[in-house]
C-alpha cells in the first residue's frame, strides 16, 4: 500500500512501482477540496444559525485554511517528508492572502453588510485555495527537477478567455505559463498544469 | 450595496495574523485526519517515503 515518490521523475509511485499519473494526483486534490468545501460550507452555517459566534468561525476557518493548503501543498511536492523551510514559507504566503480576505469577510459580517446566502456562498469559496497551494508546489517540484516545459489542459466547460488562449500555445516554458488563480478566473480556475 | 442587509448579532471580527511556521505535530495529525476522509491514496501520498530510499 505504501506510496512513494520518486523525485528524478516528480512522480509517485505504487508499492508495486506503477507510476501514478498526475491526474491521478489531481483527483486526489479535487476530492480533497470537494471536502473542505463542505465542511467550510458547514462552518458558514454554524455561523448564521447562531451555533458559533464570529470569533470562533474565523478561528476554525484559519485550522481549515491552514490544514487544506499544507495538505495540498505537500501532496503536489511529494509528500511531507519533501517539504523544505522555503516551501513552507511559500505555503505561508499563499495563506497570508487568505487570511486577509477572511479577515476582511469578517469585518463586513460584523458590521452586518453580508446576508446568510452570501456568508455561506463565501465560506465555502475559500476551498479554491487548495488547488492553488497544490500547483504552487508542483511548479516548484517540476522547476526543481528537469523540467522545463508546461503545458495548460482547460478542464472546466465555462473556462475563462485566457485559460483558453494559454492551453492554445500548448508547450511553453514553464516560467511563462501563468500560475492557477493568476488569470480570470482567478481561484475557480479548474485548469490542469502538465510539465515535461 | 454598503446598506446593512443583516443586523443579526455575530460578535466581534478578530483579526487572524499571518503564520509561515511548517504544522505542528498537532496540524499534522489534522492533515492526516483530513486525508483519511479523501482516502488511503491521499494518506499514501502526503506520507510518502523517497522512491529508492
Amino acid at each position: 500500500m505504501a506510496i512513494k515518490y520518486d523525485p528524478k521523475t516528480n512522480r509517485y509511485r505504487t508499492a508495486g512501482g506503477r507510476f501514478i499519473s498526475p491526474r491521478e494526483v489531481r483527483k486526489t486534490i479535487d476530492k480533497t477540496f470537494e471536502v473542505v468545501k463542505k465542511d467550510m460550507r458547514a462552518l458558514g452555517e454554524a455561523l448564521t444559525t447562531g451555533g458559533i459566534d464570529l470569533r470562533t468561525f474565523q478561528t476554525l476557518m484559519r485550522e481549515k485554511l491552514k490544514i487544506s493548503h499544507s495538505l495540498a501543498a505537500s501532496i503536489g511536492r511529494g509528500g511531507r517528508r519533501q517539504m523544505s523551510l522555503s516551501d513552507w514559507g511559500k505555503v505561508g504566503g499563499g495563506l497570508k492572502k487568505q487570511y486577509a480576505y477572511l479577515n476582511n469577510l469578517s469585518a463586513q459580517i460584523e458590521k452586518g453588510l453580508v446576508s446568510d446566502v452570501q456568508i455561506i456562498n463565501r465560506a465555502a469559496a475559500y476551498s479554491h485555495g487548495v488547488r492553488l497551494a497544490y500547483y504552487g508546489m508542483t511548479t516548484i517540484a517540476e522547476t526543481a527537477g528537469d523540467a522545463t516545459m508546461c503545458r495548460r489542459i482547460v478542464n472546466s466547460k465555462e473556462g475563462c478567455a485566457e485559460c483558453a488562449e494559454y492551453a492554445a500555445f500548448g508547450w511553453i516554458p514553464i516560467e511563462e505559463m501563468p500560475e492557477i488563480g493568476e488569470l480570470q478566473c482567478s481561484v475557480f480556475c479548474a485548469c490542469l498544469l502538465e510539465f515535461r | 450595496m454598503n446598506e446593512k442587509i443583516d443586523k443579526k448579532p455575530r460578535g466581534k471580527a478578530i483579526v487572524i495574523e499571518a503564520d509561515t511556521e511548517p504544522p505542528t505535530a498537532k496540524g499534522i495529525k489534522a492533515m492526516q485526519d483530513l486525508v483519511r476522509r479523501v482516502g488511503l491514496g491521499a494518506l499514501g501520498m502526503l506520507e510518502a517515503e523517497t522512491y529508492g530510499d
